[in-house]
């Protein structure tokens, strides 16, 4: 074959090119330490890597999805510990004051102490978490109990609300006047779970001229001067304070997406902890037992003994749901850490290059390279011509 | 025989050797250039017919001045130019469509994808933060800023393609307007002896690779060397002349509505389209009719059915002031360059739809209300429109008191209740008149929204990432998730630009190879050019000895006689 001068340059540099261009590719692969920048350095390595990562990515949305449920969890079981000790000391003081040693000054001390024990209460279920009421259910800005300031007034002709008093004995029930625009079509809900002791009729004497059931909020009047003073210009003036629970439902559950196609619950309701309206709740039980210190009745202690120690029954439940839960939790935690591990490693072996391997493959280009240049510097020089 | 025929046979010599050093030095100084072809002169030995002795010698005579070509391996040089013309613009459109997608890179489509589902789990996660609901709405505008690039990119390459069809046609018709005038230049040479237009030829040849690499082409040689070119079967260049290609523009259609100028070839003879089947004009228009759309296809699907299932399972939730059926995607925005946010997010992110609502049970506080008169029943829904779907056994009526008196319930007795519609129809009315005051406790289902805390919608919308919505079988069923479908097009994309590029790595190797052969018989080589002049010089010194020898017995016979 003849060969010329422009076939031996076009050959070098064919050469040449092959070597750089293989050289650049290496070069960034090392400088970028992927195997590949672009779907066809690798098509099937490029779609399994865009799958990984996406899979990758989930994990970890995952992982902080599970976070954020176990302080929603944590929050809700610490305020039930903090309320378990409340009914506990609560039942303590339902022992002592069902004691017949002591006396009704003490029994009012007590009470006092009760009445403190209803505002920590009150201010557990009322827990929040970044603003959050975390027994609300889904209504997370409502508070699921309020202590509310009631009025009502008792007069011998019906009120708005139907109520009147002409004859003894009579059992009324309260209405709070001041709360409208709530659920009712007078507007006007009826009061219950008022709390002992800031009940008091001016004129009337508890006890004789009336008694009252303070957890259905409802008064009973036995004497005359009840009847007159209901006739009397402005009738019986009452004002109290009640624990109002949250009409709303707060019975929603708040869900964290823990692994594919999997939720699980992390709210504790207020029904679950506190009792539900329906049931003799946590309230009720703490109404009770200070109207029997309130009014020195032991049978009334005794009897809201056992409802404490129901509503203390129904809380240990509610924590240890919380409990199992966050165990649950946990386990998905550390199972959903070992999968992004594996996937996060598989995706690292997929786009990462092996150092060692691709910089010894460099090093071997790089002496060809040069060898080439170096050659081919040489072949293409000389002509006939020099030597002429 | 005279001295004088001698003198002629040295000045023939002399003629011969400046001839060759004139082809060889064209040679040397054309080394380099493209397409030109080594030329060798011919020489034939002068005879005369003698009486006495036959033939001869009669100095020397050029022959002619041949051009060492092979006729075939050009043929096959200019087949494989126009594969390489057109695996060449294929494999730059894939990879420009690979550098539209961007992928893999935390820039690409799949990883604002992996955000949008991303920010939607961290709304759940806090249903009533405005900074999360603004999360889901900036990812949101991320993936539609980032399908409107793509989609703009797409069109744009399209409107390239376009541009760069009239830019090659125009190439292609100064070639062919080239290579008709080459045509009549070699017939005019060659009517003469010796067929002198070997620079045009290759001037020629190399205007007919640089055709070939544009458009498919075939042509023929006719008696005074001229070329009959056709590209699939339609004259291009006739012995007459050139036939140029025009371009004809037609309105198109956009993925966005929008219109676009369409370039089409028309034979400028016959007004009759032309379709190239090979070279670069092919693959740009197949760039712009196929490969293009098919992607643009791809991502339009991937961009409605992203639309439609998260509209979908939006309306089914409650936003943060408990409205319902709203979209978050704009629903008449369903391709690539269209997608777009519905008008009701971008106003306010309270629209995102995170609550799932429900059914539940509450407790109707008790009422407080007066028996109606005879024959309506009492509508709680009057008092509250939820007051319907009551609890089967759960209304409690009561007298106000004091002391509140319980009524029965049932047919015959006091009341009866419609539980569906929460209607309550009194019965007794010689006991319980009309306005007789009533306390009435009841509870009752609703369906709807139920608190801001509510972000089981945001987990149902997250979970569409893992939904198999795309790529249906051939039953219909969908066998792939959003990203799954967008990764294994991906995918299709790079294996379709390795392909490419390997076919254009083959053809490019082949085509060297060629160039080799053809380079090896029409080349240049100087150390032969070089040896070849030292051969001329000196037949050139030669001769002009002779002559001088010629002269010295010239100059003997004038002066001895």
């Amino acid at each position: 074959m003849r060969i010329t001068q422009t076939m031996i340059s076009s050959d070098v540099l064919t050469g040449i090119e092959a070597n750089g261009s293989q050289l650049d590719q290496m070069m960034t692969q090392l400088a970028s330490g992927k195997a590949f920048t672009q779907p066809s350095d690798d098509p099937v390595g490029v779609a399994q890597y865009l799958q990984l990562t996406s899979l990758s990515s989930q994990y970890d949305q995952y992982y902080a999805n599970m976070q954020n449920g176990d302080s929603w969890l944590t929050t809700s079981d610490s305020a039930m510990q903090s309320g378990n000790n409340v009914l506990q000391s609560a039942n303590e003081l339902a022992i002592q004051g069902a004691n017949g040693t002591y006396s009704a000054v003490q029994r009012s001390e007590m009470n006092s102490q009760v009445q403190s024990l209803v505002d920590q209460m009150l201010s557990i279920a009322n827990t929040t978490l970044n603003g959050q009421y975390v027994f609300s259910g889904t209504q997370t800005n409502v508070p699921p109990f309020t202590l509310a300031h009631g009025t009502d007034t008792i007069s011998a002709a019906p009120d708005a609300n139907g109520t009147s008093l002409t004859t003894v004995p009579a059992t009324v029930q309260l209405f709070d006047t001041k709360q409208t625009g709530s659920n009712t079509a007078s507007g006007n809900p009826s009061a219950y779970d008022v709390v002992p002791g800031t009940l008091q009729i001016a004129g009337l004497a508890e006890g004789t001229d009336y008694t009252v059931d303070y957890k259905n909020g409802t008064v009973t009047f036995n004497t005359a001067a009840a009847v007159a003073q209901a006739a009397s210009a402005g009738g019986i003036s009452l004002q109290y304070d009640w624990v109002q629970r949250s009409e709303k439902d707060l019975s929603g559950t708040i869900n964290r997406q823990t692994q594919q196609g999997t939720t699980a619950q992390v709210n504790i309701t207020a029904d679950q902890a506190f009792g539900s309206k329906s049931q003799t709740n946590v309230f009720d039980s703490l109404i009770d037992l200070m109207q029997g210190l309130h009014t020195n009745d032991q049978t009334q202690i005794q009897s809201s003994m056992s409802e404490v120690q129901d509503s203390l029954t129904q809380l240990v439940k509610a924590q240890t749901t919380a409990g199992s839960k966050e165990n649950l939790l946990q386990g998905t935690e550390t199972q959903n850490r070992a999968s992004a591990l594996q996937v996060t490693t598989a995706s690292t072996n997929l786009d990462s290059i092996d150092y060692a391997k691709v910089a010894t493959q460099y090093q071997n280009l790089q002496t060809v390279y040069q060898a080439a240049i170096q050659v081919g510097a040489k072949i293409i020089q000389p002509t006939l011509a020099s030597f002429l | 025989m005279s001295l004088t025929d001698l003198l002629n046979i040295g000045s023939q010599g002399l003629a011969a050797s400046q001839m060759e050093l004139n082809v060889t030095g064209q040679n040397v100084t054309n080394a380099s250039t493209t397409g030109y072809s080594r030329k060798v002169v011919n020489l034939q030995a002068g005879v005369r017919q003698d009486s006495n002795f036959g033939q001869m010698g009669m100095g020397v005579n050029v022959v002619d001045i041949q051009a060492l070509r092979d006729a075939f391996l050009n043929q096959q040089m200019q087949g494989v130019s126009t594969q390489q013309g057109q695996q060449q613009q294929t494999d730059t459109s894939l990879q420009s469509i690979q550098n539209i997608l961007t992928e893999p890179a935390s820039s690409g489509l799949d990883s604002y994808m992996d955000q949008f589902w991303s920010a939607w789990q961290n709304l759940a996660n806090e249903p009533a933060d405005p900074t999360a609901r603004q999360a889901v709405s900036d990812a949101g505008t991320a993936l539609v800023g980032r399908f409107h690039d793509i989609g703009t990119q797409l069109d744009n390459m399209v409107a390239q393609q376009n541009s760069q069809i009239t830019t090659v046609t125009a190439q292609v018709n100064q070639l062919l307007t080239g290579i008709a005038a080459d045509n009549s230049t070699i017939a005019q040479a060659n009517v003469g002896p010796g067929g002198a237009a070997n620079d045009t030829v290759d001037a020629r040849e190399q205007k007919l690779i640089q055709l070939s690499s544009l458009i498919n082409i075939s042509y023929t040689t006719d008696a005074q060397g001229r070329y009959t070119i056709t590209s699939s079967g339609n004259l291009l260049v006739s012995p007459q002349g050139a036939f140029p290609l025009e371009v004809q523009n037609s309105t198109a259609t956009l993925s966005d509505g929008s219109q676009t100028t369409q370039a089409n070839l028309v034979l400028s003879s016959t007004r009759q389209p032309l379709v190239p089947q090979g070279g670069q004009l092919a693959a740009l228009i197949q760039t712009r009719d196929q490969t293009i759309p098919q992607f643009q296809s791809q991502i339009d699907t991937l961009a409605k059915t992203l639309v439609q299932s998260v509209n979908a399972q939006h309306e089914q939730g409650y936003s943060l002031t408990g409205t319902t059926g709203n979209d978050f995607f704009d629903p008449a925005g369903t391709t690539a360059s269209t997608i777009g946010l519905a008008a009701d997010i971008q106003q306010s992110v309270d629209n995102i739809a995170a609550a799932a609502g429900g059914t539940s049970t509450s407790l109707g506080a008790p009422l407080n209300l007066a028996i109606p008169a005879s024959g309506t029943p009492m509508d709680l829904t009057t008092t509250n429109p939820n007051y319907r779907n009551l609890s089967q056994g759960s209304v409690q009526i009561s007298t106000v008191g004091p002391p509140p008196v319980q009524l029965q319930e049932g047919a015959g007795k006091d009341y009866v209740v419609d539980y569906q519609n929460g209607q309550i129809y009194f019965n007794n009315p010689a006991v319980y008149p009309p306005g007789t005051a009533l306390t009435v406790d009841f509870s009752y289902t609703t369906a709807g929204y139920n608190g801001q805390g509510d972000g089981n919608n945001a987990i149902s919308i997250a979970q569409l990432a893992q939904a198999s919505l795309a790529m249906p079988d051939a039953t219909g069923t969908n066998m792939s998730t959003l990203g799954g479908a967008y990764a294994s097009m991906v995918g299709a994309l790079g294996s379709a630009k390795t392909e490419s590029a390997s076919n254009l790595a083959t053809t490019t190797n082949l085509q060297s190879y060629l160039q080799t052969q053809i380079s090896s018989v029409s080349g240049v080589n100087m150390d032969e050019e070089l040896a070849n002049m030292v051969t001329f010089q000196n037949s050139y010194q030669a001769s002009a000895k002779y002559i001088s020898t010629i002269s010295t017995l010239m100059t003997t016979l004038i002066n001895m006689t």
